[in-house]
């Protein structure tokens, strides 16, 4: 096992090196570089040149991705960000953290309902109720999910207009007086202004949880054991409910570490026009401005939260199915 | 982010039942499915109107009209005043904007009547088009060949001589282009793109995941680190930043469409490839393989003829799930300004530009902008379906 | 008030400074900070706050955020009045400043600063700070903003330090403005001394550009402003509240406390959808619409009672103005020559229906320009030229006139001798609806016609290369961009002198019409005559005497042809802050930091 283990990280070292190669490399050959917003200056038409120069972006590309491997390995350094000129992980952590403070609580509802919907599709599979359940996880995912985040927000300035109260914040992820407020009203607060934000979310994402889990019990509910289960004449619930969806959730639960780096690389879209102060506008901003050390960093963020997730997985996966040993 | 790799029937057997082919069971079990045979009428339906998108639609793609931007849905008369039939008419509308409110107003103008013609012809240089299917003939090929098979015949027009009153049957937009004709000529980018690309990534995805599974060992290996650096990487950044590095190239409509599918592929084959790979390695342990092999048949010919087809069934439902996702991705690049450009259009195209033009407060004044927005609702909804209906007809245990 | 003394008190015996008697600036009566007393401004900033460094913001919002937490500036613009740093009868207005001694004119300056003022920790501001700011904004390594303001021809301004609470300023030569000079290193801040120099001698320009990042806490930020730093949350807001030293060196005129509200919130928004939201639905204390359907809804809300404040719409023409130019490097023959032919120019001018442009592009919102300069930049603002006729006729009399004859199978018109056709591409930078709107009504207008324009939406970079990017010294000899004409604008020069140097000189890095040092025409060179004139005249009256010159040449030549203006809107709810008659696109200023600039973004 500990074996396995050492194993498996040492393995992600290539792969690891080679994804923020092939990143940099992505950003490198888009035309101009940072400093190229700045060519359009009234006053000081020095101004992209001098700050090319300052950062060393005038040096090839390569010897400034060494530059950056060697700080991120040697002094865990992942650099200065060239438009705030501050740290990046200043810059970036808060906002990962309110992106996993929307996407915890939207991945477990997501699992609750989509598990239900899926074992119900399953076990009753082509019933009127399957259909309609099925296309009910699709309306969301069918939405770009700006859309449906604009509808909400002007759903949001109506009632507002009409009523002089906000039934829904239009944005935001706290209220002013934020700081002002006791901890408990602190936690309601979030939660209220969560919640658009977390409707597109979890509608967007219904569908395919659902399948994977319908899937599940299908292929579970066909396996030998429950046949035998059967034979042996257990009621139908124990079967279903005993040891198919047992069966199917562990393999659900197995696959919970592939979605660790998802929980903090941000909501997409949603975030932009619900005013969530999540990772994605900074992300979208640093690749427009070719900020190349804050879009490395995430990556390098994600890149090793998802090789730990997979790792979780498997073991998840040995401790719960015991054919699997390492 | 959608997701790209529903990896939904990883490891469904494709076994071959004797008698009746694997594919006409399918297609018996599909049409038990209700849903999914009206998704593929709904598609067929969609398909059409984008196929032949120059007749139905009764201006051009490229049609503009600066006097006459968000101009609200014509009204459709059929009765004159006396309440006499006479056929589908319409009035002009003007604008005018009210200095106080900053409201617009649009005058119905009732001293004329300007009927609605079916079959119409219009034979002006910039109205004329190409039909289907030539114009998918690259236009270098069709001068060459000395095809011009212009056509002037539209679906239906407005009968105005002067030419200054314009049909707008579904409103119009920040330009003054027909909402209808727009959606007709968006839905040939937004429902083209998404099979385009999921047909490349699927085309990567076999041969680099057949090529992975057969031949194992150090080809495996570098295939399958190559996948989970993609993985590894957000599909969102791949997604944003490749595009923003062809974006500022400044390309032609036709390039542009082309670079969007190769971006949705490059992001879209790493999850196929590893499904794909799976398959062929329980594949090669077959009787089949090791009898084609007996026989002296090349490696090559071994994954084309006789691994890959065994991955069919797969793949045709990956397709089908791959596509609507595609569809979504490509209006999360229009929403960043960095899908298919003007004058081209697609419906993601159109519903971001109707965001950021027209945004919160004309969701309510100018809700005929956001009509490309239940197209998109209406084909992802319908490939999903299509995808589970395929999904359970090839799947075995899933059979009614 | 006594809980503040003892503060001060306190904080004195640590510093062991003597605090001498305030020697306080008092707001002018005219200007009406107080109207509003408790409470807080509510205010959205497009694009995220990337530092809480006053001194290295990197963009205009942020400026314009920081300015309420930075020093002081010795002189302030009189937005009321002239605009300018001087008042009408010439004498400076002073803010900081106590006395300012011209020593040569537009030149060299000793100024004498107010004794007393106090950063927001009690150390009181003197002459140390003014050098550490010059030291630190001039060293280019610290990537300040305002370097550029810290140089004259390439050589840096001299300081030296003449006492405590005097020093003098040397420029290179003299300069239009010179105060100016000095004002753009100190207005966006000067830096607390006590704070940054020790900083800067340990760690040099690293150990700045580290310091008050995102992650700073706010108690640590010292202010030399009405307001103080007091919680940021990233991507989401910035709350400041009140300074109380401040209100001991800056004085009300009627004597009430100043600043008047206590909290000012200032709420990052990344959509504007969002931002508009919460401005229609009363989170927000002031917004300046830029588009019909923005001023539209804001309309709505106020009138139906949704929020309380007053929306001024259509106050006047913008700073902003939309122009053609033409490239006169295209590598087309044809189209080379048309580009450089003034009567081109002039005709396509007059077949330009300036009054659709404003009704299209604009909603009727918006004036036709006649120069690349409006009203709000007044007395810049060319009084000598009148507004451009339309007369589409007289316009294609003026291209036959040149040649193109005869119109050809697709009605163009065309050279017969040459073969050149009237035909052109126009392009605008991509997302810009305005832009947008003006090339393709200008194409349908003058379609007819028989001059086929091709509205183009170009990427940013293109854009912006097209106006910047050199010219290729290869074979070709083209442009970075070998485009045709482009739409671009300018939006608010110097008020005291709208010069634009670097766009009307010959090879400047914004002329965007002839990148060539030696193909030039002879009105090319008279424009850049006037253009170093106009910048070494210092009389106010001949400045403006040379720019009509100027602007009347430039008609003439039309090396830009002036579209339209979209006009200036401003929404607040505190009542009276800016009084109306001084309200236009040039005046909006901090209502409680003399001079502090807020900027409405209009992009270029």
């Amino acid at each position: 096992m500990f074996a396995f283990i050492v194993r498996r990280i040492v393995n992600l070292i290539p792969t690891f090196v080679l994804a923020t190669l092939v990143a940099w490399i992505v950003i490198e050959i888009a035309p101009g570089d940072f400093a190229t917003q700045f060519a359009f200056d009234q006053v000081d038409p020095n101004k992209a040149e001098r700050i090319r120069s300052v950062l060393g972006l005038d040096r090839p590309w390569y010897v400034r991705y060494l530059f950056w491997l060697r700080n991120l390995v040697v002094e865990g350094d992942l650099g200065t960000s060239l438009t705030s000129k501050g740290s990046v992980t200043a810059l970036i952590v808060p906002r990962m953290t309110n992106s996993l403070v929307l996407l915890l609580p939207a991945t477990i509802l997501t699992y609750l309902i989509a598990i239900p919907i899926g074992v119900y599709s399953a076990l009753r599979k082509y019933s009127l109720g399957d259909r309609v359940l099925t296309v009910f996880s699709l309306i969301g995912l069918a939405v770009p999910n700006f859309f449906l985040a604009l509808i909400f927000l002007a759903l949001s300035v109506q009632w507002f207009q009409a009523n002089g109260w906000f039934l829904v914040p239009t944005g935001g992820m706290t209220s002013t007086d934020y700081s002002d407020l006791t901890s408990f009203r602190q936690l309601t607060d979030v939660a209220w202004h969560m919640i658009v934000p977390l409707i597109v979310v979890v509608t967007s994402s219904l569908a395919f949880t659902t399948r994977i889990m319908r899937g599940e019990m299908l292929e579970i509910l066909g396996q030998d054991y429950i046949r035998t289960a059967r034979a042996k004449g257990l009621s139908e619930r124990v079967v279903n409910y005993k040891h198919a969806l047992r069966n199917a959730i562990i393999v659900i639960i197995s696959t919970i570490g592939g979605i660790l780096p998802g929980l903090i690389s941000g909501a997409g879209t949603v975030e932009f026009v619900t005013g969530w102060p999540g990772i994605t506008p900074l992300f979208i901003r640093s690749i427009f401005a070719q900020d190349v050390y804050v879009i490395m960093a995430l990556l390098t963020i994600l890149t090793l939260l998802l090789m730990i997730g997979n790792l979780i997985s498997d073991l998840a996966l040995a401790l719960i199915d015991p054919r699997i040993r390492y | 982010m959608t997701r790209t790799n529903p990896d939904v029937t990883e490891g469904a057997p494709t076994r071959q039942e004797t008698g009746k082919s694997l594919f006409s069971i399918a297609w018996k079990q599909f049409l038990k499915h209700p849903l999914a045979r009206a998704s593929l009428f709904i598609l067929g339906f969609l398909y059409l109107l984008a196929a032949f998108a120059d007749f139905f639609a009764p201006y051009p793609e490229n049609f503009l009209n600066a006097y006459a931007t968000f101009q609200p849905p014509n009204k459709i008369r059929y009765r004159d005043q006396d309440n006499r039939w006479v056929g589908p008419y319409i009035y002009q509308m003007t604008k005018s904007i009210d200095m106080q409110t900053f409201e617009e107003i649009w005058t119905v103008d009732e001293s004329r009547r300007y009927p609605i013609k079916f079959f119409v012809r219009r034979e002006g240089v910039r109205e004329r088009y190409v039909p289907f299917p030539v114009n998918l003939i690259p236009i270098g090929l069709r001068h060459k060949l000395g095809i011009k098979p212009w056509a002037t015949l539209h679906l239906f027009g407005v009968d105005d001589p002067s030419d200054r009153t314009k049909l707008y049957l579904w409103g119009s937009d920040d330009v003054g282009s027909d909402v209808f004709s727009k959606i007709l000529f968006g839905a040939r980018v937004s429902l083209t793109i998404g099979i385009v690309a999921a047909l490349v990534s699927i085309a990567i995805g076999m041969i680099m995941g057949g090529i992975a599974g057969y031949f194992g060992g150090w080809i495996d290996e570098l295939i399958m680190r190559f996948v989970e650096v993609l993985a590894a990487i957000p599909d969102l950044f791949l997604l944003i930043a490749l595009s923003a590095t062809f974006y500022p190239l400044n390309l032609p409509s036709s390039a542009l469409f082309t670079l969007i599918v190769i971006v949705l592929s490059t992001v879209g084959w790493g999850g196929i490839a590893r499904t794909v790979r799976g398959q062929v390695l329980s594949l090669k342990e077959r009787d089949f393989t090791a009898a084609a092999k007996a026989i002296g048949s090349s490696n090559g010919r071994i994954i084309v003829r006789h691994l890959l087809p065994n991955t069919l069934s797969y793949v045709i439902v990956v397709l089908s799930l791959i596509v609507p996702s595609f569809i979504l991705v490509e209006s999360v690049l229009s929403f960043f300004g960095l899908g298919i450009q003007p004058p081209a259009t697609s419906w993601g195209l159109m519903l971001s530009t109707a965001q950021a033009f027209a945004g919160v407060t004309g969701l309510t004044e100018r809700w005929w902008i956001y009509t490309p927005g239940i197209f998109i609702f209406t084909s992802v909804l319908t490939w999903n379906l299509l995808g589970d209906g395929l999904r359970d007809a090839f799947d075995p245990r899933s059979r009614q | 008030m006594h809980r503040i003394v003892v503060h001060l008190f306190v904080l004195a015996s640590l510093t062991l400074a003597v605090s001498a008697l305030a020697q306080s600036y008092q707001w002018p009566a005219e200007y009406a900070p107080t109207l509003k007393q408790g409470g807080t401004i509510q205010e959205t900033t497009f694009g995220d706050i990337g530092t809480l460094n006053p001194y290295l913001t990197s963009s205009a919002n942020e400026t314009a955020i920081f300015n309420g937490v930075a020093g002081p500036s010795i002189v302030l613009r009189d937005w009321a009045g002239t605009r300018s740093f001087k008042k009408a009868d010439g004498s400076f207005n002073l803010y900081w400043g106590k006395e300012i001694e011209e020593v040569v004119p537009e030149q060299e300056f000793i100024i004498t600063v107010r004794e007393g003022w106090k950063w927001s920790d009690g150390v009181e501001m003197t002459t140390d700070d003014v050098l550490a700011t010059y030291t630190i904004v001039g060293d280019p390594e610290v990537e300040s903003n305002d370097f550029s303001c810290s140089v004259v021809d390439e050589e840096p301004v001299e300081v030296e330090i003449l006492g405590k609470y005097q020093y003098r300023v040397r420029l290179a030569k003299p300069q239009v403005n010179a105060i100016s000079q000095n004002e753009c290193v100190t207005t966006n801040g000067l830096m607390p001394a006590h704070i940054f120099m020790p900083v800067y001698e340990a760690q040099g320009a690293e150990g700045i550009k580290t310091m008050w990042g995102v992650d700073a806490d706010p108690s640590e930020i010292i202010s030399g402003g009405p307001y103080m730093i007091t919680e940021f949350r990233p991507g989401e807001r910035l709350v400041l509240e009140a300074n109380p030293s401040y209100g001991e060196f800056v004085q009300a005129a009627d004597g009430s406390p100043i600043p008047g509200p206590d909290r000012w919130v200032v709420t990052v928004t990344e959509d504007q959808n969002q931002e508009l939201s919460r401005v229609v639905t009363g989170q927000a204390s002031f917004y300046w619409p830029t588009t019909l359907d923005q001023v539209r809804a804001l309309r709505e809300a106020v009138d139906g009672g949704t929020i309380s404040g007053t929306l001024n719409a259509n106050i006047g023409p913008d700073t902003l103005v939309d122009f053609i130019t033409y490239n006169f490097n295209n590598t087309d023959p044809c189209k080379q020559a048309m580009f450089r032919s003034p009567t081109f120019k002039s005709a396509i001018s007059i077949m330009i229906d300036r009054n659709a442009l404003v009704q299209a592009a604009l909603g009727g919102l918006g004036f036709p320009a006649k120069d690349w300069n409006n009203a709000s930049a007044a007395p810049f603002d060319a009084p000598n030229l009148d507004p451009f006729d339309f007369d589409p006729e007289q316009g294609v009399a003026m291209i036959r006139s040149l040649g193109f004859t005869e119109l050809d199978a697709d009605g163009v018109l065309m050279n017969p001798e040459t073969g050149c056709r009237v035909e052109f591409d126009l392009q605008f930078n991509s997302g810009n609806e305005r832009r947008g709107q003006e090339a393709l009504v200008t194409s349908q207008t003058l379609a007819p016609y028989g001059v086929k324009i091709n509205p183009r939406e170009v990427s940013f970079e293109i854009w912006v290369n097209s106006i910047v990017g050199d010219l290729d010294f290869d074979e070709t000899g083209a442009r970075t961009v070998d485009y045709d004409a482009q739409i671009w604008g300018l939006a608010g020069g110097d008020v005291d002198n709208p010069n634009f140097d670097n766009g009307l000189r010959i090879n400047s890095n914004l002329n965007s019409w002839n990148k060539s040092k030696s193909d030039v025409e002879a009105w090319e060179i008279l424009m850049d005559r006037l253009t170093v004139k106009m910048a070494d005249t210092l009389d106010l009256q001949e400045r403006v005497a040379v720019y009509n010159e100027r602007a009347a040449l430039m008609r003439e030549y039309l090396p830009m042809t002036p579209l339209i203006s979209p006009a200036f809107h401003i929404y607040t709810d505190l009542s009276g802050l800016w009084p109306l008659e001084a309200l236009d696109a040039n005046s909006i200023e901090s209502p409680y930091r003399p001079g502090g600039f807020r900027e409405h973004l209009a992009s270029p």
